[in-house]
């Protein structure tokens, strides 16, 4: 017991008390501004947040951007794991290749990202007007309808990287003899991937969907370096809230308030898709 | 066995002695930072001329014999950490404030008044207008000036002179027919170029352009009249919106950023004679001369606020070595401080921002954004 409670004193100064003490201070009309009044208010931040509509607006964009980049990061996943799966010339030179956006920070990620959306100088806009697709340089993230679905590309090309070593590890322990065996039966290549490689792959879908569910509904970075919640709050996520009530209104009350449901939100995405894909893991 | 035992004993001293060292140098490291703290000025900017700032705290250090703690941290993160110092009550003397945060950062209690030091105040007397203007808060003084600026719009003679344009535009309405006449002749796609980013500038722009058109945000009493579709801001932002009218002048908006003293430095009489001595030293003249402002000027091309140096042989070199100092120190004195500056400006400017964003894209119309944001300011002045 001696031995362990540096580590216990540890643990308990930098997680457990931050989580608790986070807690006890969203029951607080704490705003930095005026420090010295910070009255007790129960559940008034959240009573507060919930009946704010900006809130909502919030919650169905964080929603929107989960949707996208968890479904793209799925299926491209899917496919390129498919690919790695088999054997080609080339597929360690592509298998280390793949690594690479995974091993870039995100904050990097989200500059170099910066760099092919511009509007003056961008990489994007270049390509598509050389290829003769648009015919004049467009201004990507100035545009309310683009905004969330090109932060979702930024992050997808992040993520992709992860999601297919998953799949493919998951890919890896399927057992040969059942292909031999849909194949003695006369399955095609189609039945075979139907009923034998995407059953299997439950485990390892479930797995990233966990995963990449919670680290769109949280993902921070590339709003913060690519648009700061705009064009006009077009990508306002929930994420994006905390930060602007936390650090740019100083609500510390409002803004934990918010990371609990944030939290309790993820919590619970989580176990419903565990409860309705994980049975059988 | 006893190899075990040994070793197992040597653990646990390791972990113990680890364990109290820990304790004693956290202990220490307190103790000396505070100490040094006692003796030193604590001085808090954002990273911004950190070579200028540490010669020159060098030369004050050398000069009075006092210590100077010096810490940045960027400009983005600059507000948010500045107050975690002051909440947290981290030694903070002397920092960079600014003309934005003011009202929110004295009646948080963490700025003290200027006026009982003689010493600091004799330099209005040579001080643009709205630089004293951007430093007073309910009748008192903040600080004294860092640096300043104002919002002005440049152009391309060369891009006039081929649209066959002789003369710079006045009004508003001449600024579109220009616009229209260098789009037509081929010469550039887009003529005229604001930003309309919501980062800390955008008030600047919007409030340049808002003054230029006779606008306000508020009144003198502080009541949002934004909404208004004369005295408000509506010209200026549907002229984004849609260039139309022939409105102009060249009144513009000037920001500034100052000094501060901190109410922490003044409970301790040492560190207040100190911090009051720095504060000179930087914002006002050090061994007669206004050296920092120059060094400024000359590192960065920062503006100034002080009134004599445009007749300085060394500034005019220096200014006139990228622009006309006249047309410089003239266009200054159009200057006015921000009718937004208050304890919520913070939190009204996220809305704000997001509002004329709006506008501006057509997700919204002008009088809509304008009554949000005049709503957002009345219920924040209410709260306050």
């Amino acid at each position: 017991m001696w031995l362990i409670s540096p580590m216990m004193f540890v643990l308990m100064s930098v997680a457990v008390f931050p989580v608790v003490y986070s807690l006890w201070i969203s029951f607080f009309d704490l705003k930095l501004r005026r420090p010295k009044s910070a009255p007790f208010i129960w559940f008034d931040n959240y009573i507060h947040v919930l009946s704010d509509p900006g809130f909502i607006d919030s919650v169905l964009r964080t929603s929107s951007f989960t949707l996208m980049a968890v479904s793209a990061i799925m299926l491209l996943a899917l496919l390129v794991a498919l690919l790695l799966n088999e054997n080609f010339i080339g597929k360690k030179f592509l298998s280390t290749i793949l690594l690479i956006p995974w091993a870039v920070p995100y904050v990097a990620n989200g500059l170099m990202w910066k760099w092919i959306y511009d509007s003056g100088y961008g990489a994007l806009n270049g390509a598509l007007l050389q290829l003769g697709f648009i015919s004049n340089y467009l201004i990507w993230l100035g545009d309310t309808d683009k905004t969330l679905a090109l932060i979702a590309n930024a992050f997808v090309w992040k993520e992709v990287p992860l999601a297919t070593i998953l799949l493919l590890v998951n890919l890896k322990s399927i057992p040969e003899d059942l292909y031999s065996a849909a194949k003695v039966d006369g399955a095609n290549i189609w039945q075979r991937f139907w009923n034998i490689t995407l059953p299997a792959l439950k485990p390892g879908f479930t797995l990233v969907m966990i995963y990449e569910v919670m680290m769109a509904v949280r993902h921070f970075d590339l709003f913060f370096i690519l648009t700061e919640g705009g064009p006009a709050d077009a990508s306002h996520v929930l994420s994006w809230e905390i930060y602007v009530e936390t650090f740019r209104k100083l609500s510390f009350g409002l803004g934990a308030a918010l990371s609990y449901l944030l939290a309790v939100v993820t919590f619970l995405l989580a176990f419903f898709i565990i409860k309705t894909l994980g049975k059988k893991i | 066995m006893n190899k075990n035992m040994n070793l197992e004993l040597n653990r646990r001293e390791f972990l113990k002695l680890t364990s109290a060292a820990g304790l004693v140098s956290t202990g220490l490291g307190g103790m000396s930072i505070n100490a040094f703290a006692a003796d030193s000025v604590n001085f808090f900017t954002w990273s911004a001329a950190v070579d200028t700032v540490k010669s020159h705290a060098n030369a004050f250090e050398k000069k009075f014999n006092v210590g100077v703690n010096y810490s940045n941290s960027p400009w983005a993160q600059y507000r948010d950490a500045g107050i975690a110092k002051l909440v947290g009550k981290a030694p903070v003397d002397v920092l960079w404030v600014s003309d934005a945060w003011l009202p929110e950062w004295v009646e948080s209690g963490w700025l003290a008044p200027i006026n009982k030091y003689p010493e600091l105040m004799k330099y209005n007397a040579d001080t643009a207008d709205f630089c004293v203007k951007s430093m007073e808060y309910k009748g008192k003084q903040y600080g004294l000036t860092y640096y300043t600026d104002y919002m002005g719009f440049f152009y391309d003679d060369s891009k006039l002179k081929k649209a066959g344009i002789t003369a710079p535009p006045k009004t508003w309405n001449e600024v579109t027919e220009q616009c229209l006449k260098i789009k037509a002749a081929g010469i550039c796609e887009f003529p005229f170029m604001l930003s309309m980013a919501k980062e800390s500038w955008l008030i600047e722009f919007i409030t340049a352009m808002n003054y230029s058109f006779g606008g306000r945000f508020v009144d003198d009493s502080g009541k949002a009249i934004m909404q208004d579709p004369q005295k408000g801001a509506a010209q200026a932002l549907q002229w984004v919106v849609m260039p139309a009218g022939p409105k102009g002048s060249n009144a513009t908006v000037g920001w500034l950023r100052f000094y501060g003293l901190t109410t922490q430095a003044v409970a301790d009489k040492t560190r207040e004679a100190n911090s009051v001595k720095l504060i000179e030293w930087f914002g006002g003249k050090a061994e007669g001369k206004y050296t920092f402002q120059k060094n400024l000027l000359n590192d960065l091309g920062s503006g100034f606020g002080v009134n004599s140096l445009f007749k300085d042989p060394e500034v005019i070199a220096s200014v006139n070595a990228y622009t006309d100092i006249k047309i410089y120190e003239s266009a200054q004195k159009f200057a006015k401080k921000k009718d937004t500056i208050a304890p919520w400006f913070g939190e009204w400017d996220e809305a704000n921002g997001s509002l004329y964003q709006s506008a501006v894209l057509g997700k919204s119309t002008v009088e809509n954004a304008l009554t949000k944001s005049a709503s957002v300011w009345t219920d924040l002045a209410k709260k306050a």
